[in-house]
């Protein structure tokens, strides 16, 4: 794993930020960090990126905890969502600096991705718009080559084209490198096609940590109704079932395969699986027994 | 060989998996000669970078291709078209092609919008397919 952390926990004041945060995910995966504001997400990529120190709990980070050593910080790579730089230089002259501290900074690459994103490399940065502002911070931090890349909130100042472009930028990078991305949003949405790991924490814990691939074939929709609840609850077999009533419709969370059939069942899209997921209630074979008893 | 010409466009509105638009896009570009046999597809990377979607989902469709007997893999190479899909026949297709175009300007000569134009080949491809069947069930 290239991330992992267990039971990791950061308090402010009496405000428990995060509690218990304990996942995971591959070297080489693409994985949305997402929740509400608050929901912790900026919290825990500091505490990744060895900016903000944990109350407790264990952290692995490209193969060591966070700390201020130069050989893991030239492996991971980081940029909060201010993204902060020296406004008085161009992007080429950051880079110049760059290139001085770091031994694997790959200037060439910087120069043709500023270039795909029609960015002056010679314009100061304090001349940059915003969103070309934010988009140089991460091209930056792809510069020096890292095994981990944390983004906080990487394009939401951007317009739709920049997006899917740096979007673009950033997954070949990580499939050519192997490297792992981990990039938060307020929602899913233009990150459905370009992750395949989903982390979604609510007021400071874990409510999900799976692949795109095992959400996608474990959800779908069904029709809300008396007659759909009872199936689905004598069906319930193993803990991890559960459904979500969204209104008119429910979540269900299932690996039966009968069951999609007899519910005519719809597919799920990642983003309602995460709405749900964050908004409704579940519904389990526990729960059930508890209502029962 | 040739490169750079197939570029994959996935469309986020449709309920077509992105994997499968890819295939699509592919065995399309093969029946209509776009790509040839011994062409390269993209690279994994730049079908990447350029639609801005998952390794995976790229690897999916060319797995696809390959169990399909249209693409392979070659290590160091890329992947490669080493087969046509069921029925695709370049040729044929362009000549028909032409044929159907010259007809449609044809039409605009006569006045005849666009709209027309498509809603009357829609229609006549719905008719024709209808009296096929009819013929088909006669036959038994």
């Amino acid at each position: 794993m290239t991330i992992a952390t267990e039971g990791l926990s950061k308090r402010y004041g009496k405000s428990a930020a995060l509690d218990s945060v304990t996942f995971s995910v591959p070297k080489g995966s693409i994985s949305a960090l997402v929740g509400k504001n608050g929901a912790g997400k900026s919290t825990l990529l500091h505490i990744l990126a060895g900016l903000t120190r944990a109350d407790s709990g264990k952290i692995q980070v490209d193969g060591s905890p966070p700390s201020q050593d130069p050989h893991w910080l030239s492996g991971v790579g980081f940029v909060d969502q201010v993204a902060s730089m020296p406004s008085n230089l161009t992007p080429l002259g950051l880079s110049k600096v760059g290139r001085d501290l770091n031994s694997t900074w790959r200037q060439d690459k910087l120069l043709l991705r500023l270039d795909e994103l029609e960015i002056p490399s010679g314009r100061r940065i304090s001349k940059l718009s915003g969103g070309q502002k934010h988009a140089v911070a991460v091209l930056m931090a792809l510069a020096k080559e890292p095994s981990v890349l944390l983004l906080d909130e990487p394009l939401a100042s951007l317009d739709p084209i920049t997006r899917r472009a740096l979007l673009g930028i950033v997954l070949s990078y990580a499939y050519e490198k192997t490297a792992a991305i981990l990039l938060s949003s307020h929602l899913v949405g233009d990150l459905e096609r370009g992750c395949d790991h989903i982390v979604l924490l609510s007021n400071g814990t874990v409510l999900l940590s799976q692949t795109t691939e095992e959400l996608l074939g474990s959800h779908f929709w069904a029709a809300n109704s008396n007659e759909n609840r009872t199936l689905i609850r004598r069906i319930f077999n193993s803990p991890s079932d559960y459904f979500i009533e969204m209104d008119a419709k429910l979540l269900v969370c299932s690996s039966n395969e009968s069951l999609r059939y007899q519910l005519e069942a719809r597919s799920a899209g990642l983003e309602e699986i995460v709405i749900a997921r964050m908004t409704g209630k579940r519904v389990t074979a526990e729960t059930t027994k508890a209502s029962e008893a | 060989m040739n490169e750079g010409k197939l570029h994959f466009s996935i469309d986020r509105t449709t309920g077509v998996p992105p994997y499968l638009q890819i295939v699509e896009q592919a065995i399309e570009a093969l029946h209509i000669g776009k790509i040839v046999l011994g062409d390269h597809l993209p690279s994994v990377s730049e079908v990447v970078r350029v639609a801005a979607i998952n390794a995976n989902t790229v690897m999916k469709a060319y797995r696809e291709l390959e169990y399909a007997g249209i693409a392979k893999a070659l290590q160091g190479v890329g992947t490669v078209i080493v087969g046509l899909p069921q029925g695709a026949n370049p040729e044929l297709f362009e000549a028909y092609r032409q044929r159907i175009e010259s007809l449609l300007l044809q039409g605009r000569q006569d006045g005849l919008s666009w709209e027309t134009l498509s809603h009357l080949a829609n229609s006549t491809i719905r008719y024709s397919k209808a009296k096929e069947a009819v013929n088909d069930d006669n036959s038994y």
